[in-house]
């Protein structure tokens, strides 16, 4: 197994009195399922934000062993906090469809590779309609289809399950579970990554605090007070 | 909306893009006319319309209201400075009349379907709904802010309530800026910003 993801001594600052991140240092292997878990304002988004360059922070961020480009983004899939943050055309098939026909994939492919990716998460009934028309649950699982649609090799969310009925989490989690990919999954949810993460790191302070097996970190109930989680 | 995408003839499709471009050329028309008492006829057209395309009078003027809003804290500060007020305020609303209706009724799918992604066009409807996007997150963001503003006050015009309107206009900035912040960051991840 080769990493898909290698950080080190990342560290990230709003000013230099307010140090968000300091000294994270972790890495995703291949087809592993990897948790981040830590308490609202713990920065875990931030580090997502870090992680695709999206804010300037130092130290090392390495994907499938080099330096993040433009082209190692078309092998990593992203989905927001918030699916109104991607999804913006008139169709959800439209949405799933648009960065394939950008990358130059002929119509007739990229149509079938974005009804694979609906059917992976069970959305193909819903194609034609827009996201606004959707439920919350449906909108995420859209956007994570968007994110399968490139064929992503690494799969980075954050806060998939916030603001969800337990019904909607259950069909997130298959969604997810059933693929084969890197997963990196930033959440304050600790069934949903219990029940999905092989391993976990937990984030308090803006920094990693512990990280090993999920069921041993998760199920720490001094570790997770310490983290503000219980 | 009345004019609803889907599965429609070619006859409306077509309809419907002649509908929206000559809409789109009255909010141009709108945008030099300077004449007062013009502008205020093509409010009250533009509203009308807004109406029959949303089906809800109510509708309507929930989705203008911030419009008006920003139109009449423009006006207020021209007055201000100047003592005298410009068309400046009434074609801001004509404009958004007319543009916003527009957008309505557009066939965004249809069109999106039909262009192909190499040509020049495709840019430009991409462009356009990231507009749409951008509007609808400004008039969701709009219609929260003004609900809590609602529920904060105990009456709309009581002690306070400019202050908590001139509050709620800045938190309406704020958010709708860093919305606006991350869908612009998740499109680039996507590789629409180049």
């Amino acid at each position: 197994m080769k990493p898909v993801l290698e950080v080190e001594n990342l560290s990230y600052a709003y000013d230099s009195a307010r140090p968000v991140l300091s000294d994270i240092t972790f890495s995703v292997w291949e087809g592993e399922c990897v948790g981040i878990v830590g308490a609202n304002g713990a920065g875990k988004s931030t580090l997502l934000w870090c992680l695709l360059g999206l804010l300037k922070a130092g130290g090392s961020v390495r994907f499938f062993a080099e330096k993040l480009r433009k082209q190692t983004l078309g092998r990593i899939g992203v989905v927001f906090q918030n699916p109104e943050d991607q999804l913006f055309m008139p169709r959800v098939l439209d949405d799933i469809l648009l960065p394939l026909l950008n990358r130059g994939l002929l119509p007739q492919l990229a149509q079938e590779r974005a009804l694979a990716a609906l059917d992976k998460v069970g959305l193909r009934e819903v194609s034609e309609r827009p996201a606004t028309q959707l439920s919350l649950g449906e909108r995420k699982r859209a956007a994570i289809a968007a994110a399968l649609a490139g064929s992503a090799e690494l799969l980075l969310l954050d806060e998939p399950t916030a603001e969800l009925d337990g019904r909607s989490v259950r069909r997130v989690a298959e969604s997810l579970r059933a693929l084969r990919m890197a997963r990196l999954i930033a959440s304050h949810d600790l069934d949903f990554l219990r029940s999905l993460c092989q391993r976990a790191l937990v984030l308090a302070g803006g920094k990693i605090i512990a990280q090993g097996a999920s069921h041993e970190i998760l199920s720490h109930r001094a570790l997770l007070e310490q983290a503000g989680l219980i | 909306m009345v004019f609803r995408a889907g599965h429609e003839s070619p006859v409306m499709t077509v309809l419907r893009v002649v509908s929206a471009l000559v809409l789109l050329v009255a909010a141009v028309m709108v945008a030099v006319v300077s004449n007062q008492k013009w502008l205020l006829i093509a409010i009250i057209g533009g509203f009308v319309l807004r109406t029959i395309v949303s089906r809800s009078a109510r509708r309507a003027l929930r989705s203008t209201l911030p419009v008006v809003l920003f139109a009449a804290v423009l006006a207020l500060m021209q007055w201000v400075a100047s003592q005298s007020i410009s068309s400046l305020p009434l074609q801001t609303v004509a404009v958004f009349l007319f543009s916003a209706t527009a957008f309505g009724i557009f066939p965004w799918s249809e069109t999106f379907s039909a262009v192909r992604p190499s040509s020049t066009l495709f840019g430009l409807v991409l462009f356009a709904l990231f507009i749409r996007h951008f509007a609808m997150i400004f008039a969701s963001e709009s219609r929260r802010v003004l609900q809590a503003r609602s529920l904060g006050i105990s009456r709309t015009y009581g002690r306070g309530w400019f202050r908590s309107l001139v509050a709620a206009l800045v938190a309406l900035i704020g958010r709708s800026l860093s919305r606006a912040e991350r869908f612009y960051a998740a499109q680039s991840l996507r590789g629409f910003t180049e």
